[in-house]
């Protein structure tokens, strides 16, 4: 049975959150992660505790983020989080009906944009700060580079 | 400060398909980029530059930048009402509104993704707004060219929120559907939109489930097949409504006139009469003008204009020596229907 949280197929605990016939089926993790569960003596506890040899759950490398807060709150801390809890995010995603692999647009490869003085938008960046700082004569020189980069991009 | 662009403004007048039951076609493609935090989990300091450098981009593309905190109000109820931006991220200053010049496109920053690229057309244009959109996408990408878009050929797009991660891509029809409304039909012809998968919500409404018959038809959250795709079955599903939509028509100006006649007439009646107005009954009046209009029943005013009413006259007033709201509101709408007048046939029926 899935977990009603993580998607999980070790589904465990049956709860009533609010007491009106509402029922939620969550994995071990998932009922101690909400408080359902404590670690101690009585059989939600005992059976709560997690199994041996089950490490501490990875965090994201940039950000921190932790599978914890994924569950808890179903957002990612950064970009890179998607690689580090890529099943639990695919178990997510099947939750909320996405079905088969990613067919949609891709990311346009933009290798002209990428010269050695920085993309327009880092010129236009710091054009702005010259400007904001009175530094009129690099103003001038970011305005100009600006204008070659548009009309090298103009077809 | 004002800010103004396409997405702002009326519609034009023009040819837009569908048009006497879909009101508009939106399309939205979200991005974020890599090695930033996503908008809920940044610091102050990191929301300031991938503000800075995603409206440094927008500039750079041909789009007007304003921060939220210097537009004047009138301008602000203006983006709200149009939809273009939800309230709660006009209430933060520091927000930046972002608006093309010359399309109808505009940019939300760090609302739920780094960047929410959007477009609305009028009518079922789904496609030519997705044109919009995506143009949009590989111009600002190519501005941001050393700070690529979060992909991941799995998955997809990562969005800020996991389950939303794919072709990043809402897209909603707005259906003007009084017919169905009248006839009790509605909720038969939304119910099927559902079972196929489609989300339904009412909107312009406060109080009722749909004020103004409104209706809006969307793409269900997880998204991954290719947008042209998606959006194809979506524009399927409201052409199969608006045709359900003209049929209820039909079958009421043929059988039972009085109903839909009265609807139009009343509307036709308060629009020229009423010295106060609620946004939720000048709602319900925009549709009855529209629904007369599109039947050809009423004359003297363009769809487009009847139906810019509807966010027209809930864009907040500047308030002039103490005038009731309700009252500039029905000044509004009765100059806007001064040349408006029962068709040659439909006088004394």
């Amino acid at each position: 049975m899935r977990c009603d949280a993580c998607g999980s197929i070790d589904s465990v605990f049956f709860i009533k959150p609010d007491g009106t016939g509402g029922e939620l089926r969550l994995c071990r993790r998932c009922a101690l992660a909400r408080g359902y569960a404590v670690g101690g003596d009585g059989v939600l506890g005992a059976a709560a505790e997690p199994e041996p040899g089950d490490g501490p759950e990875p965090a994201c490398g940039e950000c921190g983020w932790t599978a914890e807060r994924l569950r808890a709150t179903g957002k990612l801390g950064c970009p890179a989080c998607a690689a580090t809890f890529r099943s639990l995010v695919s178990a997510m995603l099947a939750r909320a009906g996405a079905r088969g692999s990613y067919d949609g647009k891709v990311p346009r490869a933009s290798p002209s944009s990428r010269d050695a003085d920085g993309s327009r938008a880092a010129m236009a960046l710091s054009l702005e700060r010259a400007v904001a700082e009175e530094d009129f004569e690099t103003a001038a020189s970011i305005r100009d580079r600006l204008r070659a980069a548009a009309a090298k991009a103009r077809p | 400060m004002t800010l103004q662009g396409p997405a702002s403004m009326p519609p034009r007048l023009g040819d837009h398909p569908e048009y006497d039951v879909v009101v508009r076609s939106y399309v939205q493609a979200d991005r974020n980029m890599v090695g930033t935090r996503f908008p809920h989990a940044l610091g102050p300091d990191e929301a300031r530059d991938s503000r800075a450098s995603l409206g440094a981009a927008a500039r750079a593309c041909g789009y007007s930048v304003a921060r939220v905190g210097d537009l004047d109000a009138p301008c602000r109820s203006n983006l709200a009402e149009r939809e273009l931006y939800s309230r709660p991220y006009l209430l933060d200053d520091d927000n930046l509104a972002v608006l093309k010049r010359d399309s109808a496109a505009w940019l939300a920053v760090n609302d739920a993704n780094h960047l929410s690229m959007r477009a609305a057309l009028p009518g079922l244009d789904l496609e030519a707004a997705w044109d919009i959109v995506s143009a949009a996408d590989d111009q600002l990408s190519d501005c941001l060219g050393d700070r690529p878009w979060a992909f991941d050929t799995g998955i997809g797009y990562i969005m800020s929120e996991a389950s939303r991660c794919g072709s990043g891509l809402s897209a909603r029809v707005t259906l003007h559907a009084p017919g169905l409304a009248i006839s009790g039909l509605a909720e038969t012809a939304f119910k099927r939109a559902m079972e196929a998968g489609f989300v339904v919500s009412g909107s312009y409404s406060s109080l009722a489930a749909s004020g103004g018959s409104l209706f809006d038809l969307s793409l269900p959250y997880a998204c991954r097949d290719p947008e042209r795709a998606a959006l194809g079955r979506l524009s399927s599903a409201a052409r199969a409504i608006a045709e359900y939509e003209r049929r209820a028509r039909a079958e009421l100006l043929s059988a039972s006139p009085w109903d839909i006649l009265d609807t139009i007439g009343r509307a036709a009646g308060k629009a020229a009469g009423a010295r106060l107005l609620s946004r939720d009954e000048a709602a319900d009046i925009c549709s009855g003008l529209r629904l007369g209009l599109a039947l050809g029943v009423l004359e003297g005013l363009s769809l487009e204009d009847a139906t810019d009413l509807w966010p027209a006259l809930r864009v907040k007033p500047a308030q002039a020596d103490g005038e009731p709201e309700a009252a500039l509101r029905a000044t509004s709408l009765r100059r806007a229907v001064a040349g408006l007048r029962f068709s040659q046939g439909y006088i004394d029926v």
